[in-house]
């Protein structure tokens, strides 16, 4: 099967080319980054001014070499990261930043891996069901919804529920990813992934896993939702656009069962573009996060983001803002995976 | 003692900043609007005397309507300031003698501005360093106070060094209250309200009433749910953490932590703002004052079974000094001019100034954890981490679980000789939240047994009509007071700007604004020391609002 | 080779078959009480031009309408009615019993299955058999539609293959559950010409390896001539004339009928004498563009190699001359074309147009040399602002150009509106009011509009109707008479190029293959490729194609060989 060798060939060829794009791409993220944060002075004057005698401050910026000359200081960075992937540490509260990226970019992550999974359980079955029912009560009903879930503020949201689920109900609990005492117990279990599920899980007692996931569900429905709006207009209209084209009325014509049409050829092909924008959305989404992070005492990355701009300590939201684009990068490099899977024509 | 305040300032200013940023910084909606005729006043405030403001410009042939331009910081002493500044508006512009442009600036050009003569009536806060009454007269009165409003007076400077070198209490606080009588006269700021302590608990805790006293020290040992001293206890609070190191942290979170687990040479005693031996048997100045020696008990040990003696004392407040983080606490120490130790069970501090009635209250202050010294390098800070790592505690409790700035949990150490006592429950787990409005989530629906620091003057008040939980106070060490600039105030000569001043002090109602703005989380303050402290009285409303 | 059974002879008869679709104002009748029959082994061929109806009347026979559409009538394939059939009982007859291929065969292929993939469903949806089973049919027949290497071919994805491969596929697929009958519509419209032959053959030998009926939708006259047996002209939703090929062809009774054929562009013929009512001009011995060596390359896609569109062309265009670059889709004609006025930047050779060096000119230089040149695009639809009035869009070169006033400029387009047979109150109304040949007199126009000297046509008249073509063209060439311009002329129809073009270049692969007068290229033509795109040409008389295919095949067993 020699056409097969070589269109798997072509696949690998186009992976490769993209993923090493992905060095350039970082590399300008960095560069701009640091750059744009320099425009603002220099980060200890940012941090302490006002706050520090004139000597004192001056002390501190010839001790951290910001007095040197901003390319060196640039090099020095770049440098840094490459060697030991090292951000530096934070200003305000002389923390490594690679620690925070680890500990709280986890916990981000693990808040969106479940935020996706709703969207994901919640957007596509409805973007279908809208496009089924196009035009009828059912798919006003929905794009209503999506468009209140995309339009409602997290924070808004976010209390809503909480006042539902822990005010009104006491279901579940208001924030946190799990009960003060459940969470010393996993800190004090053996396992440090950061994925707090994972490692509640690994203390090998259910209650604390109950616990852990009573605390994800207010949080990830939140986000979820969010982009679950999106992702029901997305399918919905990429989906009522597959089915006015050509192979569809084709595959109708040559006796295709209606489902079939749409399972088989028209929600394949809608999803091509609805995974370049899902792609997009996810990088929203740490942005998102940002906002439910706060609303819900979710320690990630975005809740740290924000403490440290609050505190203008530049040297901190430099090295995260470059970890969320490095994320991104690599979050773009996946959707191209994902599209070259699913669209062959894209593995040219 | 002229000599100690410099340094002293710009590490209290500092300090002052961590304490306001984390404090009051409620949503606090809906409290606006004039609250009508103020009750329950614990002070002898008697609210505004519109003809006594108009006669002391009369008097001093001020013109009226007087423009006061005033400016406020909205970010930094709590969002209530918005709605402070506009009831104090309302007040001044009542009186039809004044005019008032409120404005405000964010705090980095703030605090920039306000000492380049800027501002020339200006809102200011303060948290003390340590709950000594000196801590609020010689840093906004003695000569280059941080106030920096260009106030200079001989005859307060000298009452100021009176109150600070003479040991006996009684005859203490005779200086103190005249001090503040006499100041009440010279009125270079004027105070507003002082801060309470609040906590809010479950209904099965007991014990944090008592923690809620005038030394202004969360101790955690005192606590008890259920009635029994197996449980453990979950706190809440929204202070944050610099440093687990003493040498790189000052301010309210951090030290939250440290006064639980660090030892002290001296520190409060349950229940009073007085220095007390805590490792120390006994401390006591020689006779001619120059000396402070310690005695420390024998056989103390750190919880990694390091030995804990006169040498771990001597080491703690060396580094310190070298450190000398900007962070850090190190200029509190600044009358120290050396440690000796004569054996391994006495510490002596050598001093620059005779007779410190201050100095006690430094140990026992930000600066005065001890350091296990076979843990701790001597000239950088050490991780938090490998803090807890190396389990170098000595207080009431250790730490055996430490997220920064999210959850710590605190073991009660069985091995704590100190002034604290052993802890009458398990453990403690501290959770830190990013928004008070999940904290009072959580204490309604009791996931957490105690919510200390800060909760916004709303939601205490509506947690006050919650049936499961109870709302203790306590007296605060937090003021707010105006602050006048004595160049750049309005007024053509010095005895029109007192009479400004004069004026301005007799149009606030302090009651209202406790209660419509704060709805009674701060209370009026009528004198410079607040209530609570030795030498407090009411000496400026007893002059301009009875 | 497959054995397919030949059929009892079952037939399609449709009476009265009528359809409307609701709109928000009237509804309109697209389809008004259309009747016609089709038999086993027949081929009936429906012809008309767009919006005639001839598409809806036979989707509307297997219900693929939208549901704003109602039909009325009947249409019965042997006993059983299909108007009103719906559900799983319309599906079992879509695909087995009537099968259908589209115009587009690029569109109606799934992009995201490979080709085994969806002959196998086809066949699946229909019979039941193994995968294994449906995969060796498939091959098969792939096999009998003449794709090559059919065993590899089955797993290719569409887009992997070429336009004729994708449409063979398309037929294969129809095939696969031998229908009675076949819907063809419109399946050599996307295609080159020579692919055009070569799928016009298959489906006249199918249907004698077959027997089944055929229908087919076309506008192209000489893609009926070449296959129908019996034909059916719609106009505006009416079935106005149906008859044997020859009785069309030869015996026409409807106007309309007669109109459309006259209309029909035919090879070979003499030149329509009305096209020289004014005398063309001399063409004169002054170069109006020389191209030298020209080279353009496309960077291709990160990791393949560039693709080489033009590759050492040399072309000169003489003053009123009409030179015609003909070729098929990807020979680089209109590239040519672009790099001609400067709207492409060639990768090496030499282009003097009016007089300038265009590869090295000053921006002004430019400027200036736009005015003199006139570019007119394929799509006019596309190629006209839609919020600018007619007038506007007419007289927008002035305006760029800084010429006039406002109402010189409403004159001249009003002017020019006349000139390209327009009325001149046009100038006020916006495109989208105006039909595909209104629209494209419109942008031939706003070329002319400056006076130019060097005209580029791209195609002008490939999107439009037949009898709506030749309005264009007509106006077109005497204007060309009138003015005077230089033309260069792209386009892929030869039929078109014998109506106007002085010259002929035939251009293969990015490279001009043979250049002559229209008569050399046109009657005695010397090149291999130019026979075997002549040859392609289906001719709109049923005798001459008969005479045609057998010539084209063994044209194709002589380069076999």
């Amino acid at each position: 099967m020699a056409k097969q060798r070589s269109s798997r060939g072509a696949l690998a060829r186009y992976l490769s080319i993209r993923f090493i794009l992905i060095i350039p791409t970082v590399w300008i993220l960095v560069t701009v980054v640091f750059f744009l944060m320099r425009i603002t002075g220099n980060p200890i004057e940012a941090a302490q001014g006002g706050r520090l005698p004139p000597k004192l401050l001056q002390e501190r910026i010839h001790a951290a070499g910001y007095d040197k000359p901003l390319l060196v200081q640039y090099w020095n960075y770049l440098w840094a990261l490459i060697r030991h992937f090292d951000f530096g540490t934070t200003f305000s509260d002389h923390r490594q930043i690679s620690q925070i990226l680890l500990t709280n970019g986890a916990a981000t992550l693990e808040l969106v891996i479940y935020a996706l999974i709703i969207a994901f359980l919640v957007g596509i079955p409805l973007g279908r069901l809208a496009a089924r029912y196009h035009d009828k009560w059912g798919d006003v009903v929905i794009r209503i919804f999506s468009l209140l879930v995309y339009a409602a503020p997290v924070f808004f949201l976010g209390l809503l529920m909480k006042l539902l689920f822990t005010n009104v109900l006491g279901w579940l609990p208001s924030s946190g990813r799990a009960s003060p005492d459940v969470q010393a117990a996993i800190e004090a279990g053996h396992t440090h992934t950061g994925f707090m599920l994972i490692d509640a899980i690994a203390t090998g007692s259910m209650s604390n896993v109950v616990d852990v996931l009573k605390h994800a569900i207010l949080p990830s429905v939140c986000l979820g939702l969010m982009t679950a709006g999106v992702f029901i207009r997305l399918v919905r209209i990429n989906l009522l656009e597959t089915l006015r084209t050509d192979f569809v009325t084709a595959a109708r014509a040559r006796g295709v069962k209606e489902r079939r049409v749409v399972s088989k050829h028209a929600f394949r092909n809608a999803l091509i573009p609805v995974v370049t924008v899902m792609g997009m959305q996810i990088a929203l989404m740490l942005g998102g996060a940002i906002l439910t992070e706060t609303t819900f005492e979710w320690r990630g990355l975005g809740q740290v983001l924000a403490n440290y701009i609050q505190a203008r300590d530049f040297v901190a939201v430099q090295g995260i803002v470059t970890a969320i684009a490095l994320v991104i990068a690599a979050i773009s490099f996946l959707i191209d995976v994902i599209n070259a899977l699913v669209d062959p024509r894209v593995r040219y | 003692m002229r000599h100690k305040t410099n340094k002293v300032i710009a590490a209290a200013a500092l300090s002052a900043a961590m304490a306001f940023t984390l404090t009051a910084c409620g949503g606090n909606s809906g409290a606006g609007g004039n609250g009508g005729g103020a009750k329950a006043s614990i002070s002898g405030s008697q609210g505004a005397s519109t003809a006594r403001a108009a006669k002391y410009l009369k008097d001093a042939g001020v013109s009226t309507p007087v423009t006061l331009n005033i400016e406020y910081n909205p970010d930094h002493y709590g969002s209530s300031s918005d709605q402070e500044y506009q009831d104090i508006k309302e007040q001044l512009e009542a009186t039809g003698l004044f005019k008032v442009n409120l404005q405000s600036a964010e705090w980095v050009t703030y605090n920039a501005q306000r000492v380049k003569d800027a501002y020339p009536i200006y809102q200011m806060g303060w948290f003390p360093d340590y709950p000594d009454p000196d801590n609020y007269l010689s840093v906004f009165f003695g000569p280059n106070n941080f106030v920096n409003n260009h106030f200079s007076d001989a005859g307060i400077d000298q009452e100021i060094v009176a109150e600070q070198t003479d040991t006996n209490p009684t005859t203490r606080k005779t200086k103190i209250e005249q001090l503040q009588n006499d100041l009440a006269d010279k009125l270079s700021t004027l105070p507003l309200l002082q801060g309470k302590q609040e906590a809010v608990t479950g209904l099965d805790m007991t014990g944090v009433q008592d923690t809620l006293d005038a030394s202004f020290q969360f101790r955690f040992a005192g606590m008890q749910k259920g009635g029994s001293a197996s449980n453990e206890i979950n706190i809440g609070t929204t202070d944050k953490v610099t440093a687990l190191d003493p040498a790189g942290s000052y301010d309210n979170g951090s030290y939250l932590l440290e006064y639980n687990v660090y030892p002290f040479v001296e520190g409060f005693k349950p229940g009073t703002p007085t220095p007390a031996g805590d490792i120390a048997t006994d401390c006591a100045f020689s006779t001619d004052g120059f000396q402070y020696t310690c005695h420390i008990k024998p056989g103390l040990k750190w919880a990694n079974g390091d030995t804990l003696d006169a040498n771990d004392v001597k080491f703690s407040y060396d580094r310190d000094i070298k450190i000398n983080n900007p962070d850090g606490p190190s200029s509190l120490l600044e009358n120290i001019k050396s440690i000796t130790v004569p054996d391994n069970l006495t510490v002596v501090f050598n001093l620059k100034n005779a007779n410190d009635v201050t100095f006690p209250q430094v140990l026992a202050s930000p600066a005065g954890p001890i350091v296990d010294d076979q843990v701790f390098p001597a000239d950088k800070l050490l991780s938090d981490d490998a803090i807890v790592k190396a389990n170098a505690f000595a207080g009431p409790y250790t730490i055996d679980t430490y997220q920064v700035n999210n959850l710590v949990h605190f073991k009660a150490n069985p091995s704590y000789q100190g002034l604290q006592g052993l802890a009458k429950n398990a453990g403690v787990t501290l959770k830190t939240y990013a928004e008070e409005s999940n904290m009072k989530l959580d204490i309604e629906n009791n996931a957490i047994d105690v919510a200390y620091r800060s909760l916004s003057p709303t939601d205490t008040a509506s947690l006050q009509k919650n049936k499961k939980v109870k709302v203790l106070y306590g007296p605060g060490g937090e003021i707010r007071y105006l602050t006048f600039n004595m160049n750049t105030m309005p007024g053509n000569t010095p005895a029109q700007k007192l009479a400004v001043r004069q004026a301005i002090a007799s149009s606030i109602d302090r009651d209202e604004i406790s209660q419509s703005v704060y709805k009674g989380t701060y209370e009026p303050l009528c004198s410079y020391v607040p209530d609570g402290l030795l030498g407090a009285n009411t000496a400026v409303c007893d002059k301009y609002n009875k | 080779m497959t054995e397919l059974t030949k059929r009892s002879a079952t037939h399609l008869q449709v009476e009265h078959l009528s359809v409307s679709f609701q709109t928000d104002g009237d509804p309109v009748r697209a389809v008004k009480r259309v009747s016609f029959k089709v038999q086993p082994g027949e081929i009936l061929a429906i012809v008309g031009e767009s919006g005639s109806g001839k598409t809806v009347s036979t989707r509307a026979m297997v219900g693929l309408l939208p549901d704003t559409a109602t039909v009325e009538g009947s249409a019965k394939l042997d006993e059983t009615e299909l108007i009103g059939l719906h559900g799983e009982a319309m599906r079992r007859i879509r695909g087995d019993r009537i099968a259908m291929i589209f115009q587009e065969p690029g569109t109606a292929l799934d992009p995201v299955r490979t080709v085994g993939w969806q002959i196998c469903e086809s066949l699946l949806v229909h019979r039941k058999m193994s995968k294994k089973d449906a995969m060796a049919r498939a091959v098969e027949l792939l096999d009998l539609v003449g794709i090559p290497d059919p065993e590899q071919r089955v797993n290719s994805y569409p887009h992997q293959m070429s336009g004729g491969q994708k449409q063979r596929v398309m037929i294969a697929m129809a095939l696969s559950c031998d229908p009675e009958v076949l819907v063809a519509d419109e399946p050599t419209t996307a295609l080159d010409v020579t692919v055009q032959a070569q799928i016009l053959d298959l489906l006249h030998d199918l249907r004698e390896k077959i027997g089944m009926a055929i229908i087919l939708i076309t506008h192209n006259m000489g893609v009926v001539a070449d296959l129908a047996d019996r034909v059916a002209v719609m106009f505006r939703g009416e079935l106005v004339e149906e008859g044997t090929a020859e009785e069309i062809f030869y015996r026409p009774q409807h106007p309309y009928t007669k109109h459309l054929l006259s209309a029909v562009p035919h090879l070979g013929h003499e030149r329509p004498a009305r096209m020289d009512e004014i005398a063309a001009p001399a063409i004169g011995a002054t170069k109006v563009l020389e191209i030298k060596d020209l080279d353009v390359r496309f960077p291709g896609h990160v990791g393949s190699p560039p693709v080489h569109a033009v590759a050492g062309v040399s072309l000169d265009l003489y003053e009123h001359e009409i030179l015609a670059l003909v070729g098929e889709s990807g020979s680089g004609k209109t590239t040519l074309g672009r790099c001609a006025v400067g709207l492409q930047v060639p990768t090496g050779g030499e282009i003097t147009a009016l007089g300038l060096d265009i590869r090295h000119a000053h921006a002004r230089e430019m400027r200036d040399f736009h005015r003199r040149v006139g570019f007119v695009f394929q799509d006019p639809a596309a190629s006209l602002n839609p919020r600018l009035s007619v007038g506007a869009c007419i007289s927008e070169p002035m305006r760029i150009h800084k010429v006039g006033t406002k109402a010189e400029r409403r004159d001249r387009a009003a002017e020019l509106l006349e000139a390209v047979e327009l009325p001149a109150d046009y100038v006020d109304r916006y495109p989208h009011e105006l039909s595909g040949g209104q629209r494209q007199r419109v942008s031939l126009a706003r070329a002319l509009i400056m006076s130019p000297e060097l005209v580029v046509a791209d195609e002008p008249t490939s999107a439009l109707d037949v009898s709506v073509q030749a309005r264009v063209l007509e106006v077109f060439v005497r204007l060309q008479h009138k003015m005077g311009f230089a033309c260069l002329f792209i386009t892929h129809d030869l039929a078109v190029v014998d109506m106007l073009a002085d010259r002929i270049a035939v251009m293969q692969s990015g490279r001009i293959v043979e250049l002559g007068t229209d008569d050399e290229i046109l009657r005695h033509p010397s090149m291999e490729y130019t026979q075997a795109l002549l040859a392609a040409v289906p001719r709109p008389d049923p005798h001459e194609q008969a005479a045609l295919r057998d010539q084209r095949r063994a044209l194709r067993a002589a380069t076999k060989e």
